[in-house]
């Protein structure tokens, strides 16, 4: 039986021992792995609806049913990240009534307008190639039950990743007008994306890196994003708005216009070029379906089952 | 009174339980114990469940489960061949 004290739960994440939620944790761990998770929920419920505004104006059926396969995943792992959060202590209810309030944060990426295809098929690559970056890194967390669903999350971002990369050739391959929607989607995300990994200097005092949550810094990410993407998106002739960026061939590292952090700050404290249309769709739709929420509560009657 | 307890593991604690087997017992103590000596003398997996029988509920028309028209663009299959045809083009820009 372990020791409730911190110092003994500092010796089981160093002897790099998995967490559970029934275990003693202190509340600097609890609370710091609730923040992060009710994040990453709240980032898949609301980036689900960038992409949704394309669904009826998706270029073929196909696309229209890979895109709204695409938009139910992203729902469906909110669901199952809201439920690995809820055992930290706060009811799906209260998570999703201070999402919609603006209490909380989700991710900066969603916080902008969907305003092209191009947005689509960056968005699918881009910013789920993003993600997934920081979400494989996840998979060496301390706290089990979370790995346990990113395995599944991760399962599926990477057909995600292939659904944008493919309509991204099918731009890069295309007219000089598809090939234009692509390039503007780059000119108008790339500080955003850029954005999207967090600034270098946060890690000394990032505790969930500190009780091993994370398992690499920002900066380790957005490397890893940089040297994985930047290459293939000159190879396919576009080119990314930041003249300083480049590859220290030496080094393996990737230099870079240091982005505004202001903006970010701005952008995810309510402030963003969508965040309230966007917040605006949520709180109708968690109003307009209060009585789904309700008729749930009383199970299947046997006589409609 | 004896009642049925369905036996699960996981190989490492990330991995999903997986059913392993059955087995009859008196109480969910013995059935554990019961578990462990019936299926894992020789493996060592890194958690044990036992359920019983009668709080499981499986699903009886399994048919629902079949996709009613063509879904094969939720399978990943649906993209093999994509680093071909990111080739393609990139050689047909060049």
């Amino acid at each position: 039986m372990n020791e409730h004290t911190e110092e003994a739960f500092r010796g089981r994440v160093e002897r790099g021992e998995l967490i559970e939620a029934g275990d003693w944790m202190p509340d600097s761990y609890r609370l710091g792995v609730l923040k992060f998770l009710e994040m990453h929920a709240n980032s898949e419920i609301m980036g689900a609806l960038p992409e949704r505004e394309w669904i009826p104006r998706a270029p073929t059926l196909r696309r229209k049913m890979s895109l709204t396969a695409k938009v139910q995943d992203e729902v469906g792992h909110a669901q199952l990240i809201y439920s690995v959060a809820q055992d930290l202590g706060k009811s799906r209810e209260a998570m999703l009534e201070d999402l919609i309030a603006g209490k909380t944060k989700f991710h900066n990426v969603f916080h902008y307008p969907t305003e092209s295809w191009g947005d689509v098929a960056l968005i699918g690559w881009l910013i789920d190639g993003a993600a997934l970056v920081t979400q494989h890194a996840l998979l060496k967390s301390n706290y089990a039950p979370y790995v346990r669903i990113l395995k599944r999350i991760c399962a599926e971002e990477s057909l995600h990743l292939k659904h944008g990369e493919d309509i991204t050739l099918e731009l890069a391959a295309g007219t000089p007008a598809q090939r234009a929607l692509f390039q503007d989607a780059l000119d108008r995300w790339w500080e955003p994306i850029m954005h999207f990994f967090g600034p270098s200097y946060a890690p000394a005092n990032d505790s969930l890196l500190m009780w091993r949550f994370k398992t690499r810094s920002n900066e380790e990410l957005r490397q890893e994003f940089l040297n994985r993407y930047v290459p293939r998106i000159w190879s396919l002739g576009f080119t990314l708005p930041d003249p300083e960026l480049r590859e220290t061939t030496e080094t393996g590292t990737w230099t870079y216009t240091e982005p505004d952090w202001n903006v970010l700050k701005q952008v995810v404290t309510g402030n963003g070029p969508a965040t309230a249309r966007r917040l605006a769709l949520r709180r109708a739709s968690y109003a307009e379906h209060a009585w789904v929420r309700a008729a749930l509560q009383g199970g299947i009657r046997a006589d409609v089952a | 009174m004896h009642a049925l307890y369905e036996v699960f593991q996981r190989k490492n604690v990330t991995d999903p339980m997986i059913h392993a087997g059955s087995v009859e017992a008196a109480d969910p103590r013995m059935a554990l114990l019961l578990a462990k000596e019936t299926f894992f003398r020789r493996e060592h997996p890194a958690g044990i469940w036992v359920a019983r029988r009668d709080a499981l509920h499986p699903l009886a028309e399994t048919d629902v489960l079949e996709p009613g028209s063509d879904k094969s663009y939720r399978a990943i299959e649906a993209y093999t061949g994509i680093a071909k045809k990111r080739q393609e083009v990139e050689e047909h820009l060049k």
